[in-house]
């Protein structure tokens, strides 16, 4: 059976299709509360269709849309990131009319050279420092690619390279040790990387 | 003619680096001394074993750009990983302390192309950051708002016009058939009357009547082997 890894949230049909569909029924008990307390039943389509316009083109794109993912198949290893509002509508859109194949880069999984999975400091708000796990990629011809590749579930991500690894073949170079971690439910991975930033006992000196 | 700048804190390294530059290379000690008419890089050689000194890469390409000065980063680490982390400071190579022989060897060809014409351009797809060689692209597509850059690997989405990518592309194979494509005259395999086709590729890419005499005139003039 082909098998199909997904990491991150890729935004399906049928996911964008019952968002509106929520998104409608949600409008329709605003603009029901919204013409009792106002006492204007007459004007309760015009209120339902102005918060079914707000909740589609602020949430749609920006809540169900705004997710980089990548994936990887027997063929393919594709990703995609919408980074502004435009992009994210324009996606929605595509994806709705069925042309559901978008992709910021796309590559043919036999010319990948090796996958170097690390990690990186980031500075957030309120100071916060996180630390993606990123995937460096080179090709054949001597291309780099690289981008966040960890997202909220570290199960598909580990999956993901376990398939590439085992059935792909493909060479993974994770010299942190960060494949293990993720695996282990006992370790936290910033704690895990803050002592290598720190050069504690048991880890990397070199990061 | 290159001019070359250490920043380089192991002595080994440092003096293995600048006996194979200059055994390979002209190297000028001052830009002034260069001749203008020659191509000229200007390469800073610097040493990043860890993030700390991204920080300082980060104050030295501010600087760098603040007084104009065209410049060329060669990283050299002992860290294998930081190629990656580095992408975002658009280097011209990166030297790995433990295949320094072999990894200087690829630098010398990537200079000498250099020297000829800019050949590695790095651009950014999504949030991903993407280094390539321009002679691995087939052609290029605009699409909106975007181009799609089509190599033999893969495709890469980037948001950019195709005229300012266009003249990006300093090698002079890269011709303009249509309002929306750019093609690799190297890999054109036929030409019709309004489209052409690429070595091992289904795709018909189009040739608009604005370029077609030029195209026609381009590939006319391409040696035969």
């Amino acid at each position: 059976m082909k098998k199909n890894y997904v990491v991150g949230k890729k935004p399906t049909r049928l996911k964008l299709i019952v968002t509106i569909f929520i998104s409608a029924l949600l409008s329709l008990l605003c603009s029901n509360f919204l013409t009792i307390v106002l006492n204007k039943s007459n004007l309760f389509f015009l209120i339902f269709i102005i918060i079914f316009i707000i909740i589609i083109f602020l949430y749609v794109p920006t809540i169900a849309v705004s997710c980089a993912y990548w994936s990887v198949d027997h063929e393919h290893l594709e990703y995609n990131a919408s980074h502004n509002y435009i992009d994210e509508v324009t996606y929605a859109i595509a994806v709705l009319v069925g042309k559901d194949n978008q992709y910021s880069i796309k590559l043919s999984v036999e010319n990948i050279k090796k996958i170097d999975i690390y990690w990186t400091s980031q500075r957030y708000i309120w100071s916060t420092i996180a630390h993606p796990v990123m995937l460096g990629i080179e090709l054949n011809d001597g291309s780099i690619i690289t981008f966040e590749g960890l997202y909220e579930n570290s199960k598909d991500f580990v999956d993901a390279i376990i398939y590439m690894k085992e059935i792909q073949h493909i060479h993974i170079n994770d010299s942190y040790q960060l494949l293990d971690i993720l695996q282990n439910p006992n370790v936290n991975l910033n704690e895990y990387i803050e002592g290598l930033k720190n050069g504690e006992k048991g880890v990397r000196q070199d990061a | 003619m290159l001019k070359l700048t250490y920043s380089i804190k192991n002595i080994d390294i440092k003096r293995n680096v600048e006996n194979f530059m200059q055994q390979h290379f002209s190297v000028e000690k001052d830009i002034e001394d260069g001749d203008e008419k020659q191509p000229f890089i200007n390469l800073f050689f610097i040493e990043v074993n860890n993030e700390q000194a991204m920080k300082h890469i980060a104050i030295l390409v501010e600087k760098l750009k603040k007084d104009a000065i065209a410049y060329e980063l060669v990283f050299i680490s002992n860290v294998d990983t930081m190629v990656f982390k580095l992408l975002v400071f658009k280097p011209f190579y990166f030297l790995r302390e433990s295949v320094l022989e072999a990894d200087l060897q690829t630098l010398k060809t990537i200079i000498q192309q250099n020297l000829m014409m800019n050949t590695i351009i790095i651009v950014k797809s999504g949030n991903a950051m993407v280094r390539l060689n321009v002679d691995n692209i087939l052609f290029i597509e605009s699409f909106g708002h975007y181009l799609i850059i089509h190599t033999s690997y893969a495709r890469y989405k980037i948001r950019d016009k195709i005229s300012s990518f266009h003249s990006e592309l300093k090698k002079t194979s890269f011709i303009r058939t249509h309002k929306s494509y750019i093609v690799n005259l190297d890999f054109v395999d036929k030409i019709y009357n309004d489209y052409m086709t690429l070595v091992g590729m289904r795709d018909q890419i189009p040739i608009s009547r604005k370029f077609r005499k030029s195209v026609i005139d381009r590939f006319n003039c391409l040696p035969t082997y």
